[in-house]
């Protein structure tokens, strides 16, 4: 026990002592640590816990009952719900339908509900006020905060609400509730942005209920058979959702989260290893004089180990406190953030001391790792070795290029899985999951890198026998390289595994983004803007004014079918719409005449002789036009099809429309078609739409459309991974770098001794910057390369199964065999530059 | 001893122009040349003085042993003497050259072609062989490969260590490294050799060998050479020394005059 004490005491002393080494052991477990944790504490801490998402969904109640789908044709059959449950059996109805508000002149869309936000309801618990009080009257409303914000509503405003039953903003059927009082300002307290209108219980028509809370004071079971209803639905065609108390708190999600963070754990631990054992392997060999007085004075070989293990235990453990402390108080911080992005109000945070624990033992554990190997081998070293302070250097044994050789075999066996059937049943069939699947791709990855840091410390051994035909700066690098290649094979490793990832990630991504590239298909053509939603109207002539093009509408006739003869592929037209000038201007080629003749329909995009256009109805011809003008579509790309509307388009003129009583009037085609202002609108451009052109649709569409309108710009193909892949690179590229500084840190630390003695020796100070910058090349140059094949052999194992061709990613290689050792060799030329005369030369003199 | 050797040791002793003649020596040239140096460390109430009005001269084929006590100086003027530090005041000659005078490339060239450094701690390059480790500054000084190498070797064969060209300092005891560091210092006809307790690593029979090898050096192939020590017996070796205390030239004696027997 007291040799324990003492060998900490030694430890914490070793770590203050160690200065610039201990810090980056400490950032080299905290930053997987944090990162590692804070994920999981925010994940968990925006999850609502069952208890919490039953009372967001339920309130206090034991059950629900959701209307599943209705029939317009038949009553809604929860009058006589009451009547048809068991007594003891408490029932809260309630209300909740679409409607509109219009505020600040433009119509939104909300919920209605008639919610009793007493506190003593069954609903109580669903929603908090915040302000004011719960409507009573008629004519009062509660709003949610959201809709508050969007509004500038406040208390004591009046606005108009349309409530509308059907969904079909059909303003004929909607309920009107003019001039309301806003009375309170409420939060939904699982969801936030929520923008709703809450009404008096009873000011909605209860025959419109869609959704009942239900309460048992006995030890009835609510879902069961006969208590609700003698059979599993009301009557039909309406359906009813049963969900009680329990079946909501008991819902799990999938605990996906948490295995990609334990997965991403034992990464981090590979990376922290990798860079703690370089960084514990130099503090071993400056204590090596004072370990071997350890062992002088009695101390056996697990004295000194443990001596440099103490450190490594040290370090790590109060790196791991302070990552998940820093976890914790990112957590706090960020919580204002967290509710915003979860959308719920958050109580308090949700901290799991387990998974807190597990994550920290992870970070403590790569760094322990990463003191083993040093320990182990200064633990083995002659005592009159280490005493005399030389400095034997390790050398890679020929078991361990062995066994990294293996370790690649096996991580290439594991990819190469998927490529038979067997392989792909047994990962992704069988077991069903993708998780399962995607963990053993993890672990041959792993083996891989882990196959090729075992393998470095030969490779660097082996660069070494080149040195002798090399000028002295670049033989001193390579030398020193293949000297130190214990220490820097990891590093080397740790470096190639962050740019091999990259090349990996743009290789993958490369080769979806030209699946999908080929399998494209424009949804209409480049010069056209198309605009549907709320207020598209208003926001189709504001677009149109801003870019100098006349909307047209496209009004389409939903139910009318179109036959043409000869038959084109189907016989029918996808699109019937109504024919405008405007429109038939924009739809068909420059130079066609636009006038819309009263008899005359007109087919765009398809030059076939028609004969005839029916509209059928109940098997009965309604319409029949014998006048069919064909004329050509502008600016279309033969690939076009589904999408918004298709082509070819029949133009039908508003008088032909009349004959069959579908009456256009400023409201637009009443029954078949959608209302005017919200009817979809074009606008043709006289040039593909560029950046610019539509920055500004989609800006005036946000400020002139209502919630929800759609701006559509046909752009061609835009490469959706692009952005991703340049992240991924750019972070691959600074990890790469990032490593490739810290072995550059230590070899200089390492090597002062040596520049000082280059200097004595007439060096000049070019000749001095020519090592560090020829360290840097080779160690850079190393993991680079061998990054390549580390990177391109799971991408090739990972896109082959899925059938597709493998992109080569050939600029990303480029960058990392290039670049990455131009910018580290650059790097440290200025960086010596920089350090080379604060190095006192009278130091080692 | 075959050669005949006038030293002067003044302190306070007025600057002569480079390349003048020793005034008490018969026609012999300074090779490296002291005057008046002074150097602190720090400032304020925290400035030590390492150096303070060190006049020195040494002549071709000298050599002088530095000797006092831990702290006064001996290691800081013989950075200076090799332009590896700057002085607070005071000149600096090698040859002939005012270091003060001369950027850092040319102090640089002057330590490839003219200086010799060796050092108490075995200061080769551990990732060269033997005779990388000596034809070092030849390589550095952009002579081609193949003369450098043999130059190399033909000083190594001086120190005796031609066998041992290829091997790594790793690979070789204490006293063949020192061996090695004398043959870098010599290597390229330097004439001023700078040794800083080159024995201090040494067991009695290798540091005796590495003081030959220095003798040798002064006497045949007339390098000047400043020893610094701290044991009587090694200065013995020296055909004068100089005694620092607290930065100040506090005396100076023939060798005859501390000469405990040590074995020329």
């Amino acid at each position: 026990m007291s040799r324990n004490r003492a060998l900490l005491r030694l430890a914490a002393r070793d770590a203050r002592r160690d200065g610039w080494r201990t810090v980056l052991v400490v950032t080299a477990v905290v930053l997987p640590v944090f990162a590692l944790a804070g994920g999981i504490l925010a994940v968990d801490t925006m999850q609502p816990t069952g208890e919490e998402r039953a009372t967001g969904l339920l309130g206090q109640a034991d059950a629900r009952l959701s209307l599943w789908s209705a029939s317009d044709e038949h009553d809604t059959p929860i009058a006589d719900l009451d009547q048809r449950v068991d007594p003891t059996v408490r029932l809260e109805p309630i209300v909740n339908l679409p409607a509109t508000v219009e505020l600040l002149d433009i119509e939104r869309g909300v919920q209605v509900s008639d919610l009793d936000l007493s506190p003593d309801a069954l609903a109580a618990g669903q929603v908090e006020l915040v302000e004011g009080r719960a409507a009573v009257a008629d004519d009062e409303v509660v709003v949610t905060a959201a809709l508050a914000e969007l509004g500038e509503l406040a208390i004591g405003d009046a606005v108009d609400v349309m409530v509308d039953p059907s969904g079909s903003q059909d303003r004929a059927a909607m309920i009107p509730l003019t001039g309301v009082t806003v009375v309170g300002v409420a939060e939904r307290l699982e969801f936030l942005d929520e923008r709703a209108v809450y009404v008096a219980p009873g000011v909605l028509p209860h025959e419109l209920t869609t959704e009942v809370l239900l309460a048992s004071d006995g030890p009835v079971d609510i879902a069961g058979p006969g208590v609700l209803f003698a059979g599993d639905t009301l009557t039909e065609p309406v359906v009813w959702f049963v969900e009680t108390r329990e079946q909501v708190v008991s819902q799990r999600f999938p605990g996906n989260q948490r295995i990609a963070a334990l997965l991403l754990g034992g990464l981090a631990i590979v990376e922290t290893a990798l860079l703690a054992g370089a960084a514990f392997a130099v503090s071993v060999r400056r204590r090596q004089r004072e370990l071997g007085l350890l062992a002088a004075t009695g101390g056996r070989r697990r004295d000194v180990r443990r001596s440099v293990l103490w450190t490594g235990g040290v370090i790590s453990v109060a790196a791991g406190v302070i990552g998940i402390l820093l976890a914790i108080g990112a957590l706090l911080a960020a919580m204002p953030v967290l509710e915003s992005v979860a959308g719920r109000r958050i109580a308090e945070p949700r901290i799991d001391a387990w998974w807190l624990l597990t994550v920290g033992l992870v970070g403590m554990a790569g760094g322990l790792l990463g003191a083993w190997l040093p320990a182990r081998g200064v633990a083995r070293l002659p005592v009159t070795v280490a005493l005399g302070g030389r400095r034997p250097v390790p050398e890679g044994s020929r078991r361990t290029a062995g066994a990294g050789l293996l370790l690649i075999v096996f991580g290439l066996a594991v990819l190469a899985l998927p490529i038979t059937e067997t392989g792909r049943r047994l990962l992704f069939g069988i077991m069903a999951d993708v998780i399962f699947g995607a963990a053993v791709m993890l672990i041959g990855c792993v083996a891989i890198v882990l196959g090729a840091g075992l393998l470095s410390p030969t490779l660097l051994g082996g660069l070494g026998r080149l040195a002798p035909r090399l000028g002295v700066g670049p033989r001193l690098a390579v030398r020193d390289a293949a000297r130190f290649r214990m220490r820097n094979g990891p590093l080397v490793t740790a470096a190639m595994a962050a740019l091999a990832a990259s090349i990996t990630v743009t290789s993958v991504l490369g080769s979806m983004e030209r699946e999908e590239r080929a399998f494209y298909t424009p949804t209409h053509a480049e010069e056209q803007i198309i605009i549907n939603g709320p207020g598209a109207q208003q926001a189709a002539q504001a677009i149109g004014d801003e870019l100098g093009a006349a909307p047209a509408a496209l009004q389409q006739l939903s139910g009318l079918s179109a036959t043409t003869t000869p038959r084109n592929a189907g016989g029918t037209l996808a699109s019937v719409v109504v024919a405008t000038p405007e429109l038939l201007g924009a739809l068909a080629q420059d130079g066609t005449d636009t006038t819309v003749a009263p008899d005359e329909a007109v087919l765009v995009g398809d030059e076939s002789d028609v004969v005839e256009v029916r509209w059928m109805e109940d098997d009965r011809s309604l319409l029949t036009v014998e006048q069919v003008r064909s004329v050509p579509a502008r600016g279309v790309d033969e690939r076009i099809g589904g999408g918004y509307w298709q082509l070819p388009a029949l133009l039908l003129p508003p008088d032909l429309l009349a004959e069959i009583e579908a009456v256009l009037d400023e409201q637009g085609l009443q029954i078949t078609t959608q209302p005017l202002p919200n009817a979809e609108h074009l606008l043709v451009l006289d040039a593909p739409v560029d950046d610019e052109a539509e920055a500004t649709a989609r800006r005036i569409g946000a400020q002139a459309g209502g919630d929800g309108l759609l701006v559509s710009v046909e752009r061609g193909y835009q490469d959706s991974f692009a952005s991703v892949r340049w992240a991924v690179l750019s972070v691959g590229l600074l990890a790469g770098l990032a490593v490739v500084a810290i072995a550059l840190a230590l070899a200089a630390t390492e090597g002062r001794r040596d520049t000082v003695t280059m200097a004595a020796v007439g060096a000049s100070r070019r000749a001095r910057l020519g090592l560090a910058a020829g360290r840097a090349a080779v160690l850079s140059g190393l993991a680079s390369l061998l990054a390549v094949p580390v990177g391109l052999a799971p991408a090739l194992m990972l896109t082959v199964p899925l059938g597709f061709d493998v992109v080569i990613p050939w600029f990303a290689i480029a960058v990392v065999v290039i670049g990455v050792p131009v910018v580290a060799t650059v790097g440290a030329w200025l960086a010596a530059w920089r350090g080379i005369d604060r190095v006192r030369l009278t130091r080692v003199v | 001893m075959n050669t005949t050797r006038t030293t002067t040791i003044r302190p306070g002793l007025a600057t002569r122009a480079p390349g003048t003649e020793h005034e008490r020596g018969d026609a012999m040239t300074a090779v490296l040349d002291i005057h008046e140096l002074h150097r602190t460390f720090g400032s304020g109430h925290t400035a030590v003085t390492a150096l303070d009005e060190v006049t020195l001269s040494v002549a071709r084929g000298e050599l002088v042993a530095i000797m006092g006590p831990s702290g006064c100086g001996k290691s800081t003027l013989l950075t200076l003497a090799g332009g590896l530090d700057e002085p607070t005041r005071g000149r600096v000659l090698v040859e002939g050259h005012d270091l003060a005078e001369q950027r850092a490339d040319a102090r640089a060239e002057l330590r490839r072609r003219t200086i010799g450094y060796v050092f108490q701690e075995l200061n080769l390059l551990p990732g060269l062989t033997a005779a990388e480790n000596v034809s070092l500054p030849l390589e550095l000084d952009r002579m081609r490969l193949r003369e450098a190498r043999r130059a190399a070797h033909a000083v190594l064969e001086e120190v005796g260590l031609t066998e041992h060209a290829d091997r790594f300092p790793e690979d070789l005891s204490g006293g063949e490294q020192q061996r090695v560091a004398i043959a870098r210092a010599l290597v390229g006809d330097r004439r001023l050799l700078l040794a800083d307790e080159p024995t201090g690593a040494l067991d009695s029979v290798a540091g005796e060998g590495v003081l030959r090898l220095l003798r040798r050096a002064c006497d045949e192939r007339g390098a000047a050479c400043v020893l610094v020590t701290h044991d009587a017996a090694q200065a013995a070796w020296a055909d004068r020394i100089v005694f620092l205390r607290d930065g100040r030239v506090v005396d100076h004696a023939g060798a005859a005059t501390v000469s405990l027997g040590g074995g020329r």
